[in-house]
Protein backbone atom coordinates (compact mmCIF):
# COMPACT_ATOMS: atom_id res chain seq x y z
CA UNK A 1 0.00 0.00 0.00
CA UNK A 2 2.78 2.83 0.84
CA UNK A 3 5.03 1.49 -2.38
CA UNK A 4 1.71 2.31 -4.54
CA UNK A 5 1.09 5.19 -2.66
CA UNK A 6 4.70 6.60 -2.89
CA UNK A 7 4.77 5.92 -6.93
CA UNK A 8 1.21 7.39 -7.46
CA UNK A 9 3.14 10.49 -5.43
CA UNK A 10 6.21 10.23 -7.53
CA UNK A 11 4.32 10.46 -10.51
CA UNK A 12 2.06 13.18 -9.83
CA UNK A 13 5.02 15.47 -8.57
CA UNK A 14 7.09 14.42 -12.07
CA UNK A 15 3.65 15.61 -13.88
CA UNK A 16 3.40 18.86 -11.83
CA UNK A 17 6.94 19.39 -12.57
CA UNK A 18 6.18 19.39 -16.19
CA UNK A 19 3.14 20.76 -16.00
CA UNK A 20 5.11 24.12 -14.26
CA UNK A 21 7.99 23.95 -16.92
CA UNK A 22 5.37 24.11 -19.91
CA UNK A 23 4.07 27.22 -17.71
CA UNK A 24 7.14 29.37 -17.03
CA UNK A 25 8.59 28.28 -20.12
CA UNK A 26 5.15 29.60 -22.30
CA UNK A 27 4.38 32.68 -19.62
CA UNK A 28 8.02 34.05 -20.52
CA UNK A 29 7.26 34.88 -23.92
CA UNK A 30 7.58 38.46 -23.93
CA UNK A 31 9.98 40.72 -23.90
CA UNK A 32 10.74 44.54 -23.65
CA UNK A 33 12.64 47.10 -25.03
CA UNK A 34 13.74 50.36 -22.95
CA UNK A 35 15.28 53.66 -24.58
CA UNK A 36 16.00 56.81 -22.90
CA UNK A 37 17.63 60.23 -24.13
CA UNK A 38 18.48 62.55 -21.07
CA UNK A 39 19.08 66.18 -22.15
CA UNK A 40 19.44 67.42 -18.45
CA UNK A 41 20.27 66.24 -15.10
CA UNK A 42 17.24 65.32 -12.84
CA UNK A 43 17.78 67.21 -9.49
CA UNK A 44 14.70 66.29 -7.34
CA UNK A 45 15.04 67.85 -3.97
CA UNK A 46 13.84 66.28 -0.87
CA UNK A 47 9.97 67.57 -0.38
CA UNK A 48 9.75 67.89 -3.91
CA UNK A 49 7.09 65.96 -6.00
CA UNK A 50 6.63 64.31 -9.11
CA UNK A 51 3.33 63.64 -11.70
CA UNK A 52 2.49 61.19 -14.31
CA UNK A 53 -0.48 61.50 -16.67
CA UNK A 54 -1.48 59.83 -19.52
CA UNK A 55 -2.30 61.62 -22.74
CA UNK A 56 -5.41 60.95 -23.33
CA UNK A 57 -5.87 63.61 -26.63
CA UNK A 58 -5.72 60.83 -29.65
CA UNK A 59 -9.19 59.90 -31.20
CA UNK A 60 -7.71 56.88 -31.99
CA UNK A 61 -6.86 54.96 -28.55
CA UNK A 62 -6.23 56.55 -24.85
CA UNK A 63 -3.17 55.65 -22.59
CA UNK A 64 -4.69 53.42 -20.35
CA UNK A 65 -5.09 54.94 -16.79
CA UNK A 66 -4.30 51.66 -14.62
CA UNK A 67 -0.82 51.67 -16.70
CA UNK A 68 -0.30 55.23 -15.08
CA UNK A 69 -0.95 54.24 -12.29
CA UNK A 70 1.16 51.12 -12.61
CA UNK A 71 4.00 53.27 -13.59
CA UNK A 72 2.98 55.50 -10.67
CA UNK A 73 3.35 53.13 -8.24
CA UNK A 74 6.37 51.50 -9.40
CA UNK A 75 8.47 55.20 -9.32
CA UNK A 76 7.20 55.78 -5.53
CA UNK A 77 8.19 51.92 -4.49
CA UNK A 78 10.76 51.46 -2.72
CA UNK A 79 13.32 52.95 -0.15
CA UNK A 80 14.08 56.67 -1.31
CA UNK A 81 10.36 57.21 -1.42
CA UNK A 82 9.93 59.87 -4.25
CA UNK A 83 6.60 61.37 -3.87
CA UNK A 84 4.06 60.82 -6.79
CA UNK A 85 0.94 62.67 -6.99
CA UNK A 86 -2.23 60.65 -7.86
CA UNK A 87 -3.05 61.69 -11.54
CA UNK A 88 -6.83 62.08 -10.56
CA UNK A 89 -5.97 64.14 -7.75
CA UNK A 90 -3.85 66.25 -9.60
CA UNK A 91 -6.20 66.62 -12.57
CA UNK A 92 -9.04 67.59 -10.29
CA UNK A 93 -6.86 70.15 -8.32
CA UNK A 94 -6.23 71.67 -11.54
CA UNK A 95 -9.30 71.04 -13.52
CA UNK A 96 -10.20 72.32 -16.38
CA UNK A 97 -6.22 73.07 -17.41
CA UNK A 98 -4.99 69.02 -17.30
CA UNK A 99 -8.15 67.89 -19.10
CA UNK A 100 -7.98 66.29 -22.77
CA UNK A 101 -8.63 69.49 -24.87
CA UNK A 102 -6.32 71.84 -22.52
CA UNK A 103 -3.65 69.68 -21.14
CA UNK A 104 -0.59 71.31 -22.71
CA UNK A 105 1.05 69.42 -25.36
CA UNK A 106 4.60 71.29 -25.02
CA UNK A 107 7.04 72.63 -22.31
CA UNK A 108 6.41 75.71 -23.93
CA UNK A 109 2.50 75.72 -23.94
CA UNK A 110 3.39 74.80 -20.07
CA UNK A 111 5.51 77.71 -19.76
CA UNK A 112 2.33 80.13 -21.20
CA UNK A 113 -0.31 77.73 -18.66
CA UNK A 114 1.89 78.84 -15.71
CA UNK A 115 1.23 82.60 -16.40
CA UNK A 116 -1.90 81.56 -14.63
CA UNK A 117 -1.82 82.72 -10.88
CA UNK A 118 -4.27 79.82 -10.03
CA UNK A 119 -2.42 77.51 -11.70
CA UNK A 120 0.85 78.19 -10.53
CA UNK A 121 -0.53 78.50 -7.25
CA UNK A 122 -1.64 75.05 -7.34
CA UNK A 123 1.20 73.63 -8.75
CA UNK A 124 3.31 75.34 -5.94
CA UNK A 125 1.36 73.88 -2.86
CA UNK A 126 1.94 70.47 -4.93
CA UNK A 127 5.63 71.29 -4.72
CA UNK A 128 6.00 69.97 -7.72
CA UNK A 129 9.19 69.05 -9.87
CA UNK A 130 8.93 67.11 -12.85
CA UNK A 131 5.65 65.95 -14.67
CA UNK A 132 5.95 62.39 -16.84
CA UNK A 133 3.76 62.41 -19.52
CA UNK A 134 2.90 59.00 -21.35
CA UNK A 135 1.60 58.56 -24.63
CA UNK A 136 0.82 55.11 -26.32
CA UNK A 137 -1.21 51.61 -25.95
CA UNK A 138 -1.11 47.99 -25.38
CA UNK A 139 -2.59 46.44 -28.48
CA UNK A 140 -4.05 43.13 -29.56
CA UNK A 141 -3.21 41.27 -32.71
CA UNK A 142 -2.80 38.06 -34.16
CA UNK A 143 -5.85 35.97 -32.74
CA UNK A 144 -5.92 32.07 -34.30
CA UNK A 145 -6.62 29.40 -32.73
CA UNK A 146 -10.48 28.04 -32.10
CA UNK A 147 -12.48 26.72 -28.42
CA UNK A 148 -15.90 24.89 -28.24
CA UNK A 149 -16.82 24.40 -24.71
CA UNK A 150 -20.45 22.18 -24.04
CA UNK A 151 -22.28 21.67 -20.56
CA UNK A 152 -20.98 18.78 -19.12
CA UNK A 153 -17.59 18.16 -21.03
CA UNK A 154 -15.85 21.49 -21.00
CA UNK A 155 -13.98 23.56 -23.54
CA UNK A 156 -11.28 21.66 -25.85
CA UNK A 157 -9.36 23.69 -28.13
CA UNK A 158 -6.17 26.24 -28.36
CA UNK A 159 -5.89 30.00 -28.85
CA UNK A 160 -3.11 32.48 -29.40
CA UNK A 161 -2.70 36.13 -29.55
CA UNK A 162 -0.50 38.49 -29.75
CA UNK A 163 0.21 41.83 -27.62
CA UNK A 164 2.21 44.84 -28.49
CA UNK A 165 2.64 48.03 -25.79
CA UNK A 166 4.21 51.01 -27.48
CA UNK A 167 4.83 53.58 -24.75
CA UNK A 168 6.75 57.34 -24.59
CA UNK A 169 7.21 59.00 -21.40
CA UNK A 170 8.37 62.75 -21.82
CA UNK A 171 10.26 64.33 -18.45
CA UNK A 172 9.17 68.00 -18.00
CA UNK A 173 10.65 70.69 -15.39
CA UNK A 174 7.91 71.98 -14.29
CA UNK A 175 9.84 75.08 -12.18
CA UNK A 176 12.13 75.69 -15.68
CA UNK A 177 9.69 74.48 -18.16
CA UNK A 178 11.82 72.03 -20.19
CA UNK A 179 11.93 68.82 -21.72
CA UNK A 180 14.35 67.10 -19.34
CA UNK A 181 14.41 63.33 -20.87
CA UNK A 182 12.77 60.80 -22.91
CA UNK A 183 11.89 57.32 -22.16
CA UNK A 184 10.29 54.68 -24.85
CA UNK A 185 9.32 50.89 -23.84
CA UNK A 186 8.79 48.92 -26.47
CA UNK A 187 7.50 45.20 -25.11
CA UNK A 188 5.49 42.65 -26.98
CA UNK A 189 4.49 38.57 -26.10
CA UNK A 190 2.65 35.70 -27.13
CA UNK A 191 -0.41 34.78 -25.18
CA UNK A 192 -1.92 30.77 -25.42
CA UNK A 193 -5.23 29.31 -23.97
CA UNK A 194 -5.16 25.80 -24.42
CA UNK A 195 -8.54 24.11 -23.16
CA UNK A 196 -8.82 20.78 -21.83
CA UNK A 197 -12.01 20.77 -19.51
CA UNK A 198 -11.18 23.89 -18.76
CA UNK A 199 -9.48 26.70 -20.58
CA UNK A 200 -5.54 27.48 -19.07
CA UNK A 201 -4.56 31.04 -19.46
CA UNK A 202 -0.95 31.43 -20.57
CA UNK A 203 -0.45 35.47 -20.82
CA UNK A 204 2.37 37.07 -21.52
CA UNK A 205 1.38 40.26 -19.71
CA UNK A 206 3.01 42.75 -21.83
CA UNK A 207 1.18 45.68 -20.59
CA UNK A 208 2.44 45.04 -17.16
CA UNK A 209 6.11 44.12 -18.19
CA UNK A 210 6.20 47.83 -20.06
CA UNK A 211 5.14 49.27 -16.96
CA UNK A 212 7.49 47.55 -15.17
CA UNK A 213 10.29 48.45 -17.50
CA UNK A 214 9.11 52.24 -18.07
CA UNK A 215 9.05 52.87 -14.22
CA UNK A 216 12.30 51.06 -13.18
CA UNK A 217 13.76 53.57 -16.20
CA UNK A 218 12.13 56.64 -14.28
CA UNK A 219 12.87 55.59 -10.75
CA UNK A 220 16.72 55.28 -11.54
CA UNK A 221 16.38 58.79 -13.54
CA UNK A 222 15.21 60.65 -10.23
CA UNK A 223 16.61 58.30 -7.81
CA UNK A 224 20.21 59.04 -9.07
CA UNK A 225 19.28 62.72 -8.29
CA UNK A 226 21.71 64.49 -6.02
CA UNK A 227 19.04 64.15 -2.95
CA UNK A 228 15.71 62.07 -4.37
CA UNK A 229 12.43 62.77 -2.70
CA UNK B 1 -42.80 35.28 -4.76
CA UNK B 2 -39.08 33.35 -5.11
CA UNK B 3 -40.79 30.28 -4.17
CA UNK B 4 -42.82 30.62 -6.92
CA UNK B 5 -40.45 31.54 -9.43
CA UNK B 6 -38.16 28.66 -8.73
CA UNK B 7 -41.33 26.54 -8.56
CA UNK B 8 -41.99 27.54 -12.08
CA UNK B 9 -38.63 26.70 -13.29
CA UNK B 10 -38.42 23.27 -11.29
CA UNK B 11 -41.93 21.88 -12.26
CA UNK B 12 -40.84 20.38 -15.68
CA UNK B 13 -38.01 18.53 -14.51
CA UNK B 14 -39.61 17.74 -10.95
CA UNK B 15 -42.73 16.73 -12.30
CA UNK B 16 -41.29 12.54 -12.45
CA UNK B 17 -45.14 11.44 -11.80
CA UNK B 18 -47.08 13.78 -13.22
CA UNK B 19 -47.19 15.12 -17.19
CA UNK B 20 -45.93 18.96 -16.76
CA UNK B 21 -48.59 20.89 -18.64
CA UNK B 22 -48.63 23.62 -21.08
CA UNK B 23 -49.04 25.85 -18.64
CA UNK B 24 -46.27 25.02 -16.86
CA UNK B 25 -43.49 24.76 -20.09
CA UNK B 26 -45.09 28.15 -20.86
CA UNK B 27 -44.49 29.75 -17.90
CA UNK B 28 -40.63 28.53 -18.05
CA UNK B 29 -40.58 29.60 -21.71
CA UNK B 30 -41.63 32.98 -20.19
CA UNK B 31 -38.97 32.90 -17.72
CA UNK B 32 -35.79 32.08 -19.94
CA UNK B 33 -36.57 34.90 -22.85
CA UNK B 34 -37.16 37.29 -20.02
CA UNK B 35 -33.15 36.07 -18.49
CA UNK B 36 -32.34 36.01 -22.11
CA UNK B 37 -33.62 39.72 -22.60
CA UNK B 38 -32.64 41.05 -19.18
CA UNK B 39 -28.80 39.95 -20.37
CA UNK B 40 -29.00 42.57 -23.31
CA UNK B 41 -30.21 45.32 -21.47
CA UNK B 42 -27.94 47.63 -20.04
CA UNK B 43 -29.44 50.35 -17.23
CA UNK B 44 -27.01 52.94 -15.98
CA UNK B 45 -27.48 55.87 -13.57
CA UNK B 46 -24.60 58.15 -14.25
CA UNK B 47 -23.21 59.34 -11.70
CA UNK B 48 -20.11 61.13 -10.67
CA UNK B 49 -17.68 63.65 -8.88
CA UNK B 50 -17.12 66.77 -10.91
CA UNK B 51 -14.53 69.65 -9.48
CA UNK B 52 -14.60 73.11 -9.33
CA UNK B 53 -12.85 75.23 -12.09
CA UNK B 54 -10.06 76.64 -10.82
CA UNK B 55 -10.81 80.25 -13.03
CA UNK B 56 -11.04 83.79 -11.99
CA UNK B 57 -14.95 84.48 -11.38
CA UNK B 58 -17.01 86.96 -13.33
CA UNK B 59 -18.21 90.15 -11.02
CA UNK B 60 -21.74 89.44 -11.79
CA UNK B 61 -24.28 87.56 -10.02
CA UNK B 62 -25.75 84.91 -12.43
CA UNK B 63 -28.44 82.34 -12.00
CA UNK B 64 -29.25 78.92 -13.99
CA UNK B 65 -32.71 77.58 -14.62
CA UNK B 66 -32.92 73.99 -14.99
CA UNK B 67 -35.50 72.59 -17.20
CA UNK B 68 -37.37 69.17 -15.87
CA UNK B 69 -35.94 67.59 -19.52
CA UNK B 70 -32.62 68.63 -18.57
CA UNK B 71 -33.20 67.17 -15.12
CA UNK B 72 -34.85 63.97 -16.00
CA UNK B 73 -33.07 63.22 -18.67
CA UNK B 74 -32.71 59.75 -19.44
CA UNK B 75 -31.46 58.01 -23.37
CA UNK B 76 -33.20 55.01 -24.18
CA UNK B 77 -32.19 53.27 -26.88
CA UNK B 78 -34.20 52.61 -29.39
CA UNK B 79 -32.51 50.75 -32.16
CA UNK B 80 -33.26 46.85 -32.85
CA UNK B 81 -29.52 46.79 -34.09
CA UNK B 82 -28.25 47.83 -30.47
CA UNK B 83 -28.20 46.63 -26.94
CA UNK B 84 -31.18 47.90 -24.91
CA UNK B 85 -29.14 50.51 -23.08
CA UNK B 86 -31.18 52.90 -20.50
CA UNK B 87 -28.73 55.73 -19.53
CA UNK B 88 -29.94 58.20 -17.01
CA UNK B 89 -28.03 61.10 -17.47
CA UNK B 90 -30.50 64.10 -15.50
CA UNK B 91 -29.08 64.12 -11.77
CA UNK B 92 -25.40 63.85 -12.87
CA UNK B 93 -26.20 67.00 -15.66
CA UNK B 94 -27.99 69.05 -12.46
CA UNK B 95 -24.61 68.14 -10.65
CA UNK B 96 -22.10 68.96 -12.80
CA UNK B 97 -23.65 72.49 -13.80
CA UNK B 98 -23.99 73.40 -10.06
CA UNK B 99 -20.82 72.85 -9.26
CA UNK B 100 -19.50 74.30 -12.99
CA UNK B 101 -21.63 77.21 -12.87
CA UNK B 102 -21.34 78.67 -9.62
CA UNK B 103 -17.68 79.17 -9.64
CA UNK B 104 -17.62 80.79 -12.95
CA UNK B 105 -19.13 83.98 -11.07
CA UNK B 106 -19.39 85.82 -7.61
CA UNK B 107 -22.83 85.08 -6.76
CA UNK B 108 -24.76 82.23 -7.87
CA UNK B 109 -28.69 81.72 -7.60
CA UNK B 110 -31.66 79.32 -8.94
CA UNK B 111 -34.29 80.61 -9.78
CA UNK B 112 -37.20 78.25 -10.78
CA UNK B 113 -38.97 80.76 -13.45
CA UNK B 114 -38.03 79.52 -17.34
CA UNK B 115 -37.03 82.80 -19.27
CA UNK B 116 -38.16 80.95 -22.21
CA UNK B 117 -41.56 79.98 -20.97
CA UNK B 118 -42.41 83.39 -19.89
CA UNK B 119 -41.73 85.34 -23.03
CA UNK B 120 -39.92 89.03 -21.95
CA UNK B 121 -43.12 90.84 -20.23
CA UNK B 122 -43.98 88.28 -18.00
CA UNK B 123 -40.27 87.18 -16.86
CA UNK B 124 -39.81 88.74 -13.41
CA UNK B 125 -36.86 88.32 -11.25
CA UNK B 126 -34.59 90.67 -8.79
CA UNK B 127 -32.51 92.87 -10.49
CA UNK B 128 -29.59 91.51 -8.55
CA UNK B 129 -29.02 89.24 -11.30
CA UNK B 130 -27.36 90.33 -14.10
CA UNK B 131 -27.82 86.38 -16.09
CA UNK B 132 -29.99 83.72 -16.35
CA UNK B 133 -28.09 80.47 -17.86
CA UNK B 134 -30.28 77.92 -19.62
CA UNK B 135 -28.72 74.69 -20.81
CA UNK B 136 -30.71 72.00 -22.42
CA UNK B 137 -29.35 68.65 -24.03
CA UNK B 138 -30.16 68.30 -27.69
CA UNK B 139 -28.52 65.14 -28.51
CA UNK B 140 -26.65 62.49 -26.85
CA UNK B 141 -24.53 59.84 -28.27
CA UNK B 142 -22.44 56.63 -27.54
CA UNK B 143 -20.08 54.32 -29.57
CA UNK B 144 -19.18 51.19 -28.12
CA UNK B 145 -16.42 49.21 -28.42
CA UNK B 146 -17.94 46.55 -30.08
CA UNK B 147 -19.50 48.81 -32.69
CA UNK B 148 -16.13 50.99 -33.35
CA UNK B 149 -13.68 47.71 -33.36
CA UNK B 150 -11.15 50.10 -30.73
CA UNK B 151 -11.32 49.46 -27.12
CA UNK B 152 -12.93 52.37 -25.81
CA UNK B 153 -16.58 53.53 -25.13
CA UNK B 154 -17.45 56.89 -26.43
CA UNK B 155 -20.02 59.43 -25.72
CA UNK B 156 -21.06 62.86 -27.54
CA UNK B 157 -22.93 65.66 -25.87
CA UNK B 158 -24.53 68.23 -27.98
CA UNK B 159 -25.94 71.15 -25.41
CA UNK B 160 -28.07 74.88 -26.69
CA UNK B 161 -26.54 77.20 -24.01
CA UNK B 162 -28.55 80.17 -24.02
CA UNK B 163 -28.16 83.42 -21.76
CA UNK B 164 -30.96 85.63 -20.57
CA UNK B 165 -30.72 89.02 -19.34
CA UNK B 166 -33.13 89.72 -15.67
CA UNK B 167 -35.95 91.41 -18.71
CA UNK B 168 -35.92 88.02 -20.29
CA UNK B 169 -34.04 89.38 -23.27
CA UNK B 170 -32.24 86.21 -25.26
CA UNK B 171 -28.69 88.02 -25.44
CA UNK B 172 -26.95 84.95 -26.36
CA UNK B 173 -27.92 81.55 -28.16
CA UNK B 174 -25.29 79.15 -29.22
CA UNK B 175 -24.59 75.27 -29.64
CA UNK B 176 -21.34 73.73 -27.90
CA UNK B 177 -20.29 69.74 -27.99
CA UNK B 178 -18.64 67.42 -25.34
CA UNK B 179 -16.55 64.26 -26.04
CA UNK B 180 -15.77 61.61 -23.60
CA UNK B 181 -13.81 58.55 -23.72
CA UNK B 182 -12.65 55.87 -21.97
CA UNK B 183 -10.73 52.48 -22.46
CA UNK B 184 -12.29 49.49 -21.55
CA UNK B 185 -10.31 47.57 -18.93
CA UNK B 186 -10.12 43.95 -17.56
CA UNK B 187 -12.67 43.31 -15.15
CA UNK B 188 -14.59 46.55 -15.89
CA UNK B 189 -18.44 45.91 -16.44
CA UNK B 190 -19.66 48.14 -19.96
CA UNK B 191 -22.06 50.28 -16.92
CA UNK B 192 -18.73 51.61 -15.35
CA UNK B 193 -17.06 52.50 -18.48
CA UNK B 194 -20.25 53.90 -19.63
CA UNK B 195 -20.60 55.95 -16.83
CA UNK B 196 -16.96 56.97 -16.88
CA UNK B 197 -17.33 58.17 -20.36
CA UNK B 198 -20.48 60.20 -19.80
CA UNK B 199 -18.21 61.66 -16.71
CA UNK B 200 -15.40 62.78 -19.01
CA UNK B 201 -17.78 64.36 -21.50
CA UNK B 202 -19.26 66.49 -18.97
CA UNK B 203 -16.15 67.64 -17.42
CA UNK B 204 -15.03 68.31 -21.12
CA UNK B 205 -18.14 70.17 -21.52
CA UNK B 206 -16.89 72.29 -18.33
CA UNK B 207 -13.55 73.01 -19.58
CA UNK B 208 -15.11 74.54 -23.12
CA UNK B 209 -17.88 76.54 -21.11
CA UNK B 210 -15.20 77.71 -18.09
CA UNK B 211 -12.75 79.03 -21.06
CA UNK B 212 -15.06 79.85 -24.06
CA UNK B 213 -17.93 81.09 -22.01
CA UNK B 214 -16.50 84.99 -22.18
CA UNK B 215 -15.48 84.74 -26.07
CA UNK B 216 -18.93 84.19 -27.04
CA UNK B 217 -18.87 86.92 -29.20
CA UNK B 218 -22.71 88.22 -27.88
CA UNK B 219 -21.35 87.75 -24.25
CA UNK B 220 -18.18 89.14 -25.22
CA UNK B 221 -19.43 92.49 -26.47
CA UNK B 222 -22.25 92.55 -23.25
CA UNK B 223 -19.47 91.91 -20.88
CA UNK B 224 -17.54 95.02 -22.19
CA UNK B 225 -19.90 97.36 -21.62
CA UNK B 226 -21.53 95.77 -18.09
CA UNK B 227 -18.71 94.69 -16.31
Amino acid sequence: MKAKLGVFTANSWSISAQLAFVIILLNGCASVTIDEHQSAATDLQAGQSIVVLGRRHSPNYETEPDLISCVGESIGSGDNGIRVIDEQEFVDQLYPWFEPRMAPLSPKRLRYLLKNPQVQSTLQRLNLKYMVWIDGKTETSNSSGSMACSPGAGCFGFGKWDDKSDYEASVWDYQDPKLVANVSADAQGTSYMPAIVLPIPMLARVQANACKGLGAQLRSMFVGSPNPG
Amino acid sequence: MTANLLHLIAAPFLSIKRTPTIKTWAGLSLVIVALILSGCSKALVVSGVFPKPLVQPMALSASAFYSSELRQHSYIEASKDRRKWTIQTGQAQYDFFETLLPALFENWQIIQQDPRAAGESAFNISDDIDLVIRPELKDFQYSLPTESRSKVFEVWMKYNMQVFKNDGELLADWYISAYGKTPSAFMQSDTDAMNAAVVVALRDLGANLSINFKQVPELKSWLEHNQ
